[in-house]
């Protein structure tokens, strides 16, 4: 029953939705054949297109200098932002579903994770952009860093990245008489970084490091280093990897023998946050994604004192090449009815190739990653230890094993089972092998239920 | 026959047939438009959204597709309900805390509102102490206690160290306890509006009774037992009715302090609902979930009517 209310409101809030922009189409086209019958000379007609996201007051500007920008070098194109549902990326991509499927004139729209995007190029209703990419003289392999494929076909272009890397706490680390991690560390190496961060008793003990409840936790391995964290080339569940048992059991090992992190009951019972038990010194070193460091930079909202230094994820063993890591993304892509695919793929080309606009790690490999970092945190150099970063994020082995080549559309339902898997594994005392199949047993349960 | 024709005898014939816009006709409409407003806020806001879920129910619809993604799959999600391992957990946390929640939470209330309700110092006072769990939100009642049951800090736990049991309870944060604490704060929070009602319920008995039970020579317990407990007897059922539809559908303090977990151990019906319809977007298995709850919950409604029906005609 809560489903169905559900689905009238959004049924009503997609009607309301698309009024609004009916509103918005007809100002437009007004405005637009205004512009024609003034410039009627003009050799070439004025294209609009719409690109759709989810901007709050403060994307807005932004994407406002980024779409001028982009004008006044392609004067015969013009982009319209329309943000859906400000700050809420989730409703945004639900009201789009509704706006797309009805008819609306949709040129650019984006999406906020990979998920997301390929659900919808499964269901049709991106574009494919091979054409475009080949006419362009683009290789989108060599491009970005991510290529979301749906049956060999390109269909959205990565936009902003949100890199996993380590976050140390500098005076912490001086305390302890420890250097910056080296590039090329291992997970053995984080333990016993961890294992000399931790000092103190009781409530004012400092933990070496701290491990959140996502699945990204569970085992950051299988997230940076296996083509997809929970399924095989062979669409089988991933769960017997030897990784998760390493990584089980280090987790293990670090709560029970070393005491370096807090226990995973309290991070449950607590509902302990991974950046307030960074920021309030509780925990020296995280795991976490590049998103953390713009909340540290916001000195009003996270007040602390130390400098915070960065690392690249540790690699599993010294036999993986250094620089692997797990990125999230944000995509963006071309509506399969648009009628200007060419000047929307010229948008998108733009947008995720160009710098001058952006506030968050870029997803195009050429990006000049150090003047990014300067320009978004040159000012924060009493917080944020710049060359570090600059030293994890423009290296040139950074990289992911992740591709979109094996992928589905449960995914979500795969990571509850490691969320699960490992609940289990520490609070009930369960062996890691006993572990591993529980998880095998439930994924494979997932993927025939979705097989059908 | 004859009575209608005594009746339509004093309007003139040819204005009782031939006006097809009679006084009773105009009645009826004049009904119809007043009820109008009403009648369709419900088909449209409840009879249609449930007509539509049991038809979801046996459709396959990820929520995302638009409505042209609807598959009809026949009994599929009914019988993935048989083999779904989360939903017989949700059932035994359900029956559970029913189990649990309604008697120790209604004879909790009860004792309590009888001791509150006689003679006793600051009685204003414990009305309201009992009361406030009730109007505060959830959320603000779930961080205290999530804080009480903290695993290692809590003074809960630190309480039970200090007994000398090494390895409390995890509460919250433990498979085989998550349940249990829950219980805890539910009944807790539905104390204050059930002794309300009780008190409510004991003010109405006249005191004259008591007053004739004492001069017969009735002690304490033979005056609750012949007495309070009868006359308490509409209130009673109203409260187990109401608690027991009302803990099929506990939601928010299960969504708010463990989500289900750990590993599943508190999950419950509705949880599932939410949980597969919006965050698998399974909107067909969520919907045919949630007629197997509208079944249970009428079941057990239906059951408690015929009792109270029965005990009315004793």
């Amino acid at each position: 029953m809560l489903s169905s209310i559900l689905i009238a409101t959004s049924v009503l809030a997609g009607c309301g939705g698309k009024n609004e922009n009916n509103a918005a189409s007809s100002a437009a086209s007004g405005t637009a054949s205004t512009s024609a019958t003034g410039t009627a000379s003009a050799p070439a007609e004025t294209v609009t297109i719409k690109y759709y996201n989810w901007d709050n007051e403060i994307a807005e500007p932004n994407t406002k200098k980024l779409i001028e920008d982009f004008q006044s070098k392609n004067p015969g194109i013009k982009v319209e932002s329309v943000s859906l549902v400000p700050g809420n990326s989730v409703e945004s991509m639900k009201k789009l579903d509704v706006m797309m499927s009805s008819g609306e004139q949709v040129d650019v729209v984006q999406y906020s994770n990979i998920d997301e995007t390929m659900a919808r190029a499964a269901q049709g209703v991106l574009a494919p952009l091979n054409e475009l990419y080949q006419k362009d003289n683009v290789k989108p392999d060599e491009e970005y860093y991510i290529n979301p494929k749906y049956n060999g076909n390109y269909y959205a272009t990565m936009y902003t990245a949100t890199d996993w890397l380590i976050m140390l706490n500098e005076d912490a680390l001086k305390a302890a008489g420890l250097e910056a991690p080296p590039y090329d560390w291992t997970w053995d190496d984080f333990r016993t970084y961890a294992k000399k961060l931790t000092k103190g008793e009781g409530n004012d003990k400092q933990f070496g490091s701290y491990f959140h409840t996502w699945g990204e936790y569970a085992n950051p391995i299988a997230y940076a280093e296996l083509k997809n964290p929970y399924l095989t080339a062979d669409m089988q569940p991933a769960f017997n990897d030897p990784s998760f048992a390493y990584f089980f059991n280090l987790r293990k090992a670090m709560e029970k023998e070393d005491k370096s992190i807090q226990t995973y009951s309290d991070v449950v019972g607590g509902k302990l946050n991974y950046g307030t038990e960074f920021v309030n010194g509780k925990a020296a070193m995280i795991m976490t994604g590049s998103f953390l460091i713009a909340a540290l930079a916001d000195k009003a909202k996270n007040p602390h004192t130390f400098k915070t230094v960065f690392a690249p994820m540790p690699r599993s063993s010294k036999d993986v090449e250094p620089g692997l890591t797990s990125l999230g993304a944000s995509y963006v892509a071309i509506a399969n009815n648009s009628k200007h695919k060419e000047e929307a793929y010229k948008f998108v080309r733009y947008m995720s190739t160009e710098d001058s606009a952006r506030t968050d790690l870029s997803g195009w490999k050429k990006t000049d990653t150090k003047a990014l970092l300067e320009r978004l945190y040159g000012g924060n150099a009493d917080l944020i230890d710049l060359p570090s970063l600059t030293a994890v994020l423009a290296d040139k082995r950074l990289r992911t094993n992740a591709t979109t080549d094996i992928s589905a559309s449960y995914q979500n339902q795969l990571k509850k089972v490691l969320e699960n898997g490992y609940s289990s594994f520490i609070l009930d005392n369960l062996s890691v092998e006993e572990a591993q199949k529980r998880m095998m047993e439930e994924a494979d349960k997932i993927i025939k239920q979705n097989a059908k | 026959m004859l009575a209608k024709t005594m009746v339509r005898a004093g309007i003139p014939a040819y204005q009782s047939q031939r006006r097809f816009w009679n006084n009773e006709r105009k009645e009826t409409l004049a009904a119809w438009l007043f009820l109008a407003p009403e009648v369709i806020g419900v088909l449209l806001l409840s009879v249609f959204p449930i007509l539509f879920s049991l038809f979801l129910s046996f459709c396959d619809w990820n929520l995302v597709g638009g409505l042209s993604a609807i598959k009809w799959v026949g009994l599929d999600n009914y019988r993935a309900l048989l083999d779904d391992n989360k939903i017989f957990m949700a059932l035994k946390n359900n029956i559970t805390y029913t189990a649990c929640v309604v008697p120790v939470g209604i004879v909790l209330a009860l004792l309590l509102s009888v001791v509150i309700h006689s003679k006793v110092y600051g009685k204003e006072y414990f009305k309201v102490a009992f009361f406030i769990p009730y109007i505060s939100s959830i959320v603000a009642i779930g961080a205290v206690w999530s804080a009480l049951f903290h695993p290692s800090q809590g003074p809960i736990n630190r309480f039970l160290i200090g007994l000398g049991i090494a390895n409390p309870p995890k509460w919250l944060a433990d498979t085989n306890y998550s349940l249990t604490a829950i219980i805890v704060i539910a009944i807790w929070a539905a104390l204050g509006y059930q002794i309300v009602i009780f008190i409510a319920g004991l003010s109405g008995i006249p005191e004259e009774l008591y007053e004739a039970a004492d001069i017969d020579g009735a002690n304490q317990a033979q005056q609750f037992a012949r007495i309070t407990l009868p006359l308490l007897g509409p209130t009673l059922s109203f409260l187990i009715i109401t608690t027991l539809m009302a803990s099929f559908k506990v939601f928010d303090l299960i969504a708010f302090l463990t989500d289900g977990g750990p590993n599943e151990s508190s999950t419950v019906l509705v949880y599932r609902i939410y949980d597969e319809g919006f965050h698998n977007f399974r909107m067909g298995y969520a919907s045919a979930i949630s007629w197997l709850l509208f079944l249970i919950v009428g079941a057990i409604t239906l059951i408690t009517w015929k009792i109270q029906r029965t005990k009315v005609e004793e």
